[in-house]
């Protein structure tokens, strides 16, 4: 695979919007790079959360992610979910289409949780055919995040770093690195979180997520609840050096802060960036009329 | 153990079983539904999960299970904010313990997780006051629909005035999609306002009330109404013209009050938002 077949821009820093945030967003149209909206949060809805997209939609770049695709389950593929994904990242204008590698639920329930899947070549078989499947439903490629583990299967015989990175090249699909994740999986699981970031493949990483954690004691729970801590940051400087630089976005989801907090967070990214990276900053569209939230 | 398609959604049913286990996960291992899946006890689940260095194999997964039955809470939290409010904390949290259990999400979209909960208070007849709090429920579920609903842009008093009165016998008046109407044996949107304004509700005595819930401006709004207004508005969005509505209300002589005061609950309406499309049925 030519890694230049992904060509994947980097559309700066921003973050992830919340419900909290959107009239503050649409009131002063901060000086953000770009949005990432969950995608779930304007599905099934038609009222206020498509006006505020579309809002953001019209002055924002924004990337859609996603909770319920449920891509390694072994439940068919909702492909109710698919279409209406589908339609919603064409009215967004979406960047690009992101969700984890996991399962949500099997059995015709949804535990709205991203479970872990063994890493084994079984496993990696079935989930590349449905990844495939998915990205000709969506007619563009699909970046799969790595999630925040707290459990292990024995019947894993490859470390996630290997199992990403032929889950990559077999369904050609793309990365979305949480660092934040790496390392809670690194604590959780004992593995080297830098070993981690140097066996995936850099190329097919479409952007980075950030987020803050928080500490139980015997393990690590992404909270998305606080800062980021440092270690979490020299992963970031650390992937940033091998991508080239990438989009970075920062979540924020529990005690969420004031806007101004939470940007100032992302913003925090600028100081582990080093040279070279080169950033596309897309042309904003300022706002002309008054909402009406 | 192998992760063919058929081994690993066998395992996969095993996990979610441990996790939404209402017990916990301890419970869960050790139920009869998931001794079927795999006979392994919490000491021997080292077969199928790793431990840490910090956690044993049942600890790992009770962090899973743990965590679920918050992500349930939290989200009926935010579809039944007053229900909550009104059974306190603790109550509300068994309350979507147990109904959750009975009707777990099925959906992608966490967002539909409490449509069946003014049913299920309903047919929790060992609960104190579950009529009363069934309706409550009913309530904040029609906000849910009202705020979800796609949107609909309103008509106006002037496409009202410009309807010529010959015409307004034959008109069917559409609404938008986000108005919900509702009929409740129990004074529940005067609960609501209460609870919301932090003030003492109301007793839970049954008092026949009649709402409108609305979206205007993406706000959704609540507006109580008597029954004859209720009934009226329930025919027009059934489809009904306003002249067919008119006499299948009203009885011989007060036919000329009822239309007299549909003029003036019209323009409330339509000022309000309810309607969308104005149609006029073509005569014989």
């Amino acid at each position: 695979m030519n890694p230049s077949h992904w060509n994947l821009p980097n559309l700066g820093i921003g973050v992830g919007l919340r419900t909290v945030h959107y009239r503050h967003v649409l009131d002063n149209s901060p000086d953000v790079d770009l949005f990432e909206l969950l995608s779930e949060n304007y599905m099934r809805t038609g009222g206020r959360p498509l006006y505020v997209l579309d809002k953001v939609a019209e002055r924002y770049p924004v990337v859609m992610h996603g909770v319920s695709m449920s891509i390694g389950s072994t439940a068919p593929l909702d492909m109710t979910y698919l279409k209406e994904l589908k339609a919603l990242a064409k009215r967004a204008g979406a960047r690009l289409v992101s969700d984890h590698v996991c399962w949500t639920g099997v059995a015709g329930r949804n535990v709205h949780d991203l479970l872990p899947l063994p890493c084994n070549q079984q496993v990696l078989d079935h989930l590349v055919r449905r990844i495939q499947t998915v990205q000709n439903v969506l007619e563009r490629p699909l970046f799969l995040e790595n999630p925040s583990t707290y459990m292990a299967f024995t019947t894993s015989d490859m470390p996630e770093w290997e199992f990403l990175s032929r889950m990559c090249e077999a369904a050609d699909c793309g990365l979305l690195l949480d660092l934040n994740n790496i390392y809670v999986s690194a604590v959780n699981n004992g593995f080297d979180p830098k070993e981690y970031l140097r066996g995936i493949p850099h190329h097919r990483v479409g952007y980075f997520h950030l987020a803050g954690h928080t500490d139980a004691g015997t393990h690590l729970i992404d909270t998305h609840s606080d800062h980021a801590i440092h270690p979490v940051w020299e992963l970031y400087e650390m992937a940033h050096k091998l991508t080239g630089g990438r989009t970075t976005l920062y979540e924020w989801d529990e005690d969420i802060p004031e806007f101004e907090v939470l940007h100032r967070e992302a913003l925090k990214a600028r100081q582990y960036m080093g040279g070279g990276a080169k950033v596309v900053t897309a042309e904003r569209v300022p706002a002309q009329e008054t909402p009406h939230v | 153990m192998s992760d063919s398609p058929a081994e690993l959604s066998r395992l996969f049913q095993w996990v979610q079983a441990v996790v939404v286990h209402p017990d916990g996960a301890e419970a869960g291992v050790a139920s009869a539904e998931v001794q079927e899946l795999f006979g392994v006890s919490s000491d021997s689940l080292e077969e199928l999960l790793v431990p840490s260095k910090t956690l044993t194999p049942l600890e790992r997964i009770g962090v899973y299970s743990s965590m679920y039955p918050l992500r349930m809470r939290s989200a009926l939290s935010v579809d039944y904010p007053v229900l909550k409010e009104t059974l306190g904390e603790h109550h509300f949290n068994h309350l979507v313990d147990e109904y959750v259990q009975v009707h777990p999400s099925r959906h992608p979209n966490l967002n539909q997780l409490g449509r069946h909960l003014p049913v299920y208070l309903k047919s929790r007849k060992d609960m104190e006051d579950n009529q009363f709090l069934a309706e409550l429920a009913e309530l904040e579920l029609a906000i849910t629909y009202a705020f979800d609903a796609a949107e609909s842009p309103p008509l106006s008093v002037d496409d009202l005035t410009g309807l010529p009165p010959e015409r307004w016998a034959d008109a069917i008046f559409h609404p938008i999609e986000a108005l919900q109407l509702r009929a409740f044996r129990f004074p529940v949107n005067r609960h609501f306002q209460a609870v919301r304004d932090e003030k003492p509700p109301p007793l839970r005595r049954r008092a026949q009330s009649y709402v409108a819930i609305y979206r205007r401006d993406y706000r959704v709004w609540r507006s109580g109404m008597d029954r004859s207004q209720y009934r009226m508005l329930r025919l027009l969005t059934e489809g009904k013209s306003v002249g067919e509505a008119l006499m299948k209300e009203a009885s011989g002589s007060d036919i000329q009050t009822l239309a007299a005061q549909l003029r003036n609950w019209f323009r409330d309406w339509v000022e309000q938002g309810f309607f969308t499309r104005i149609e006029i049925e073509e005569g014989e």
